[in-house]
């Protein structure tokens, strides 16, 4: 594939080149190589040479040798901790496949590793992908018996037990760790008693309240394998993101060496922002992204040679047929342009097989299928959710595209990485939506090259999580507070030494009296705290992350089951009448059993999608605590300047009409109720409820005015996680101007897990710390009208968003007059 | 803050919410915010208590902890546990003693128990905090039963936990009396007990002496002969049909759990009628077995045949299945109509179980023995796999065989017509 041909292509095409806003070619990079460390056992270092290893990247040697030290496998010592972080395609299975097979090899595969993935995806691939080193080491070391198996939902019940016992590797995931392998340890005492490895891929994705909770049941499996006398290293690897030692220590409850120089050759690519043309100026309404994927297709990807061109793009004399990925952002997108893509083929004679979708909610042979002829070039596009931006196996391809902003930084650079086959030149395209974060990239493109990678974080020592681990927990294994408690030294996070449940002894404790004399789940006997219930907690306890409440969907032509779907998405994608995708070909509901979970759809041949709308409701049911705060002057009315709460909401998120819009044109033609019971959560917020006369100040009652306080709660949600450790994404929030509980302008920070897990307690203890940074970030940003590294950029905030939100943020700092004057600057110009 | 302790507990016992006034403004000095609690956790423990309504009030404790009775303290491997020890007259020990295990193995299709010595075995059962699994669970109570030969009598021996910190020391004891017996006894245990004690000895690294090589579980042996006439297969009914025993006030097994956990709060509880439903299950093990392993009245084949049909007639393949290998494989041989019978619902139950093609010898037989159903099932499964066409012709000619013999009738013509569409698929000329 020539880059540069497309590339030109696309600069004298009349519709694209005037809008390709910025080409960044990041230059090719040399790789660095070593020599596999002279301890690497013959038949490991013969395995690899089979497939092609001749030499390692100087990242991974740097790994293995962090891992296994400079003499190689020693049975006496615990292998290092270890985090490599580069980019995607860069070789970090082998960092860890090669140290655990090291040590099965010397030990006689009495040298054991549990592998957790993220994903159930993932998984598989891994295993596909060991499966196969194993089978080339021991067709050298013959005699010796390795295996590596998966254990997740879809392993039969009749394999689980010679999987227990014979397993080397057993390769799983963070749910059924927590309420499968480890609630029943001694199943898997061979497992335990050999374990000298625990591998964690794409640590990343272990973030926020998931996250938290995921540490904690690591806590539990080092627990229990410190019971049965082992003490495993942890091997990990990670995208790359901002904090990664910090989050490893985290995670792992103890410091883990990072790796991060990447060794791997890099290709040049070419990174192009493409801003669609303006349809309508005043409105600020560009033309829709993916009609321009669908467009854009006609350049980018593969067409068997003397094809035809599409759509009247100009011929390409291709020199081999590229590989081209397309990431969208939801699952009926996927379906869309696949549709369009397969038409287009069809239409010039070109295999529609070479074109396939890829998403959450296909079957696991199906997604096989798919990267397997990805891998070997059968597969020519492929159209995909952000499900192929973790390490999924399917090879480096040529060019991607993305449809819209990924959300994060890291995230773009993963989905970019997906183009580069090594040595290779590679093309990544961003087309850039209609929406206030696109458009700003489109104009700031230097953004997304400087900004640095975003932090993530988690809180193992959460109170709330922390309560239900240690539950899960103690059903493992009973407490001791001499072994448990007695080992930990300060109070204070960081100190060490720390207790199997973080640095928080006292926390520890208290949860293990509170479960044992007022929960009445633990007997307690002196120093020892047992489990004394007739229940199974890890099954109340949920992780997050994951709605196992699927709905089935049923061909009823055929009667097969065609996918699954996640309760919570079902509202807006299975509703009846809903037209559903799968791999371009479009089906109808017929009808949604939701107390059943089970959709039944029919092959139907319509020129429309449909497209759900929702509404979300946040109600206060109850106050737990509220204070006054601030005072405003006499000559303004005098009285507090706002109020802050903490007490429980009830947030509702309803399907309500849905709209058929015909593919091409997308004019709507039509469209219809959706009766299905809302998703609901009862959960924790925070409230920030400005008193009447603080809010005549900044004059929020003019409509226009609201943006800005939207740009504000939006910037509190975004700051948030520097003081309660979780993720943006754990928090949901709201604004209403005049709220039906309050009857005065408020601001709701809620989080967004079921009954909560602490967060917006946490924000009310620490609400002056946030809003400070708020106020500080304000003043501090240069943008004139917003921007999305503060409140939005103005076409989603409006023109007086910055000033009004500058002035809630003074008000809100207890400084009426700072507010009063940050409006009258604006009234002056 | 205050601590955690306090917070999860005011969480869990906050007064009610606060009215709507109270949400009004109300003083006009700022203050500080008051303490909050956490309403997430008073969510979650109001939606448990909720559950379990019967949670216990823990002003009730402070009962001292009163032993069930006629547990003794004892010395074990580990240290002290605590023991229940209690002899019953056995009649007809020496039956007992002489049971046919043969019978037991056949129906149980488990070979191992033709070497079942009750005199060496032990019968078994347990109470258990809960009967999901897992490492939480807790085995309480233990009872070994024995056959005392010279005595004529039955030994029950029960182990019990009087704190989950003896644990250890009550399972070595556990494992010291296993260790004597080479074989067991239960009812249920392979899918139970077995595990609940196995996992309990790994976890506190003792090696486990259950005898797993030789287990009958009676629950299976139930299931195979009885099955097809019992309500349903649990312990207590097979006791009242089969042996006429009916207890009178029994704990039901489920309430072992809450009369262990009122047992460790020192509350009022109901764990002597716990050993005592324990002692009830462990003596009726011999009896239960003697009568399972007793000679068939008249033709054993017949019953199992009619046991067969009955399971059939409810899909119970794998009791069906076991039935029909039981009339097949008993001594003397049964006879050719006896045979067909059984031999056509082991075919049937054989397909559902593992697929026509393991139904395949099966229906060979039948063929041989004059079935032109069963040789006409050979055909279409020969057909179904692509079979050579000779081993198909070869079968299609049988079936024309029995059919020649056959008188007319609807059934012969239909027969007749799927044959002769067989022949012609594959290229055999017509009769």
């Amino acid at each position: 594939m020539n880059v540069d041909r497309i590339l030109r292509r696309l600069q004298s095409d009349p519709s694209f080149g005037p809008h390709l806003k910025h080409v960044e070619t990041i230059p090719a990079v040399a790789g660095r190589f070593e020599e596999f460390p002279s301890w690497t056992h013959p038949a490991l270092r013969q395995a690899h040479a089979s497939r092609g290893i001749e030499q390692l990247y100087a990242h991974q040697r740097e790994a293995l040798d962090a891992a296994l030290g400079p003499n190689g496998f020693d049975a006496g010592a615990r292998a290092g901790d270890v985090c490599v972080v580069t980019p995607t395609a860069s070789g970090k299975t082998l960092c860890y496949n090669l140290p655990v097979l090291e040590a099965a090899l010397r030990t006689d595969g009495a040298s054991k590793a549990l592998y957790l993935f993220p994903t159930k995806a993932l998984a598989q691939d891994q295993v596909a992908e060991v499966t196969d080193l194993i089978g080339r080491v021991t067709a050298i070391e013959r005699g010796l018996d390795l295996r590596c198996f998966t254990y997740d939902g879809d392993t039969p019940p009749s394999i689980r037990r010679a999987l227990r016992e014979r397993g080397n590797i057993v390769v799983t995931n963070p749910w059924m760790l927590h309420s499968g392998i480890l609630p029943n340890h001694a199943k898997w005492v061979d497992l335990f008693r050999g374990l000298r490895f625990l591998v964690l891929d794409e640590v990343h994705t272990l973030n926020g309240v998931f996250g938290s909770h995921v540490a904690n049941v690591l806590r539990r499996l080092l627990r229990i394998a410190r019971h049965y006398g082992s003490d495993p290293a942890i091997l990990a690897s990670s995208a790359t993101i901002g904090n990664a030692a910090e989050h490893l220590a985290r995670l792992a409850g103890r410091p883990v060496r990072i790796v991060d120089r990447d060794g791997s050759p890099r290709g040049e690519k070419r990174f192009v922002v493409y801003n669609p043309p303006l349809l309508n100026a005043v409105a600020g309404l560009r033309a829709n992204a993916l009609e321009e994927a669908r467009k854009l297709a006609a350049h980018v990807t593969a067409r068997s040679s003397g094809g035809a061109a599409i759509d009247g793009a100009p011929e390409e004399d291709a020199t081999r047929e590229h590989q081209t990925i397309f990431f969208v952002k939801t699952r009926p997108q996927v379906e869309v342009l696949v549709k369009y893509l397969k038409d287009a083929a069809l239409k010039h004679g070109r295999d529609p097989e070479s074109i396939r979708g890829y998403r959450g909610g296909y079957l696991a042979d199906l997604r096989r299928e798919i990267e397997r002829d990805l891998r070997g070039g059968k597969v020519k596009t492929v159209v995909s959710t952000n499900a192929l931006e973790l390490g999924v196996d399917i090879g480096s391809l040529d060019v991607a595209v993305l449809v819209g902003y990924p959300g994060t930084i890291a995230s773009t650079w993963q989905q970019a990485g997906r183009a580069g086959r090594r040595g290779q030149p590679s093309l990544a395209i961003l087309i850039a939506r209609s929406w206030a974060m696109d458009q700003y990239l489109a104009e700031q493109p230097r953004y997304l090259f400087t900004a640095s990678r975003e932090r993530v974080t988690c809180d193992p020592d959460n109170p709330v999580i922390l309560a239900n681990q240690v539950k899960c927990a103690a059903f493992e294994l009973p407490f001791d507070r001499r072994r448990d408690l007695a080992a930990a030294g300060g109070e204070e996070p960081g100190e060490n030494p720390r207790t199997a449940f973080g640095p928080r002894r006292k926390d520890l404790a208290d949860v293990l009296d509170y479960l044992a004399e007022d929960a009445a789940l633990l007997h307690r006997d002196g120093d020892v705290y047992h489990w004394a219930a007739d229940a199974y907690p890890a099954e109340d306890v949920s992780l997050e992350g994951e709605d196992n409440d699927d709905v089935t969907i049923v061909r009823t032509d055929t009667n097969t089951v065609l996918g699954f779907l996640a309760r919570p998405a079902s509202i807006v994608e299975l509703y009846e009448g809903a037209i559903y995708g799968h791999q371009g070909e479009i089906f109808q509901v017929e009808r949604f059993d939701y107390p059943g979970r089970r959709a039944y759809i029919k092959p139907v041949v319509t020129d429309f999608y449909t497209d759900a709308q929702t509404d979300t409701d946040v109600r206060w049911l109850r106050e737990d605590a509220r204070a006054e705060r601030g005072a405003l002057p006499q000559e303004q009315g005098g009285g507090s300047l706002f109020d802050v709460v903490l007490g429980e909401v009830d947030v509702r998120t309803v399907a309500t009409l849905f709209k058929k819009i015909r593919f091409y044109t997308r004019e709507n033609v039509g469209g219809g109720e959706i009766h299905l019971p809302p998703e609901e959560i009862l959960t924790d917020a925070f409230g920030l409820v400005l008193s009447e006369s603080a809010a005549k100040v900044i004059g929020l009652q003019d409509a226009n005015r609201g943006g800005g306080l939207r740009g504000y709660a939006s910037l509190l949600r975004q700051l948030a996680p520097l003081f309660v450790r979780c993720e943006p994404s754990d928090l949901g929030h709201s604004v209403e101007l005049r709220s039906p509980h309050f009857r005065r302008p408020t601001i709701t920070l809620f989080d967004r897990h079921r009954d909560g897990v602490g967060l917006a307690e946490a924000i009310y203890h620490g609400f002056q710390d946030l809003l400070d940074a708020a106020r500080t970030v304000l003043d501090r940003c240069a943008c004139e009208l917003g921007c999305p590294g503060c409140i939005g950029p103005p076409d989603e905030v409006g023109s007086r968003g910055k000033v009004t939100a500058r002035a809630v943020a003074a008000l809100l700092a207890g400084d009426p007059k700072a507010a009063l004057s940050v409006i009258a600057g604006e009234d002056a110009r | 803050m205050g601590d955690l302790r306090d917070r999860l507990r005011r969480a869990a016992q906050m007064a009610p919410p606060p009215s709507a006034e109270a949400a009004a403004p109300a003083a006009p000095a700022a203050k500080e915010p008051t303490e909050p609690g956490l309403p997430s956790v008073r969510a979650r423990l109001r939606r448990r208590e909720e559950r379990s309504a019967a949670r216990p009030e823990a002003s009730a404790a402070a009962e001292p902890h009163r032993l069930p009775p006629g547990f003794v303290s004892a010395p074990g491997p580990l240290g002290e546990t605590w023991v229940r020890e209690l002899r019953a007259p056995l009649e007809d020990v020496e039956e007992l003693l002489a049971v046919d295990v043969g019978t037991l193995a056949l129906l149980a299709r488990d070979d191992r128990l033709r070497r079942l010595d009750l005199r060496r075995a032990v019968f078994l059962d347990t109470e258990t905090t809960s009967l999901s699994g897992g490492a939480g669970v807790l085995v309480f109570l233990v009872g070994l039963g024995r056959v005392d030969a010279q005595a004529g009598e039955f030994c029950l021996r029960q182990h019990f936990m009087v704190s989950p910190t003896q644990e250890r020391s009550m399972l070595a004891g556990v494992a010291a009396d296993l260790a004597q017996s080479d074989s067991v006894v239960t009812f249920f245990g392979k899918s139970f007990d077995r595990h609940r004690l196995e996992d309990k000895f790994t976890i506190h690294g003792l090696t486990s002496h259950f005898p797993t090589e030789i287990h009958a579980d009676l629950y299976h042996v139930t299931r195979a002969r009885f099955g097809w006439k019992l309500a349903d297969c649990r312990l207590r009914t097979a006791e009242e049909s089969l042996l006429g025993i009916r207890r009178v006030d029994d704990l039901p097994g489920s309430e072992a759990p809450k009369a262990y956990f009122d047992f460790l709060a020192r509350r009022p509880t109901l764990l002597p009628r716990v050993v005592e439903h324990n002692e009830r299950d462990v003596l009726s093990l011999p009896r239960l077995l003697a009568r399972l392993a007793k000679a068939l009245p008249g033709s054993r084949a017949q019953e199992c045949l009619a046991g067969m049909k009955a399971a059939l007639a409810t899909k119970r393949w794998e009791t069906a299945k076991g039935l029909a290998e039981a009339a097949l494989g008993g001594a003397p041989p049964v006879g050719r109509e006896l045979e067909i019978d059984a031999l056509r619902g082991l075919a049937e139950s054989t397909k559902r179980l593992c697929g026509a093609e393991a139904a395949l010898p099966i229906w060979r037989r039948l063929a041989e023995l004059g079935c032109v159903e069963s040789a006409l099932d050979v055909v279409r499964q020969l057909e179904r796999t692509g079979a050579p066409r000779e081993a198909r012709a070869d079968a299609l000619a049988r079936v024309r065989g029995l059919l020649a013999s056959m008188q007319a009738g609807p059934q012969r013509d239909r027969w007749l017509s799927e044959c002769e569409s067989a022949a012609r698929k594959t290229g055999v000329s017509g009769a």
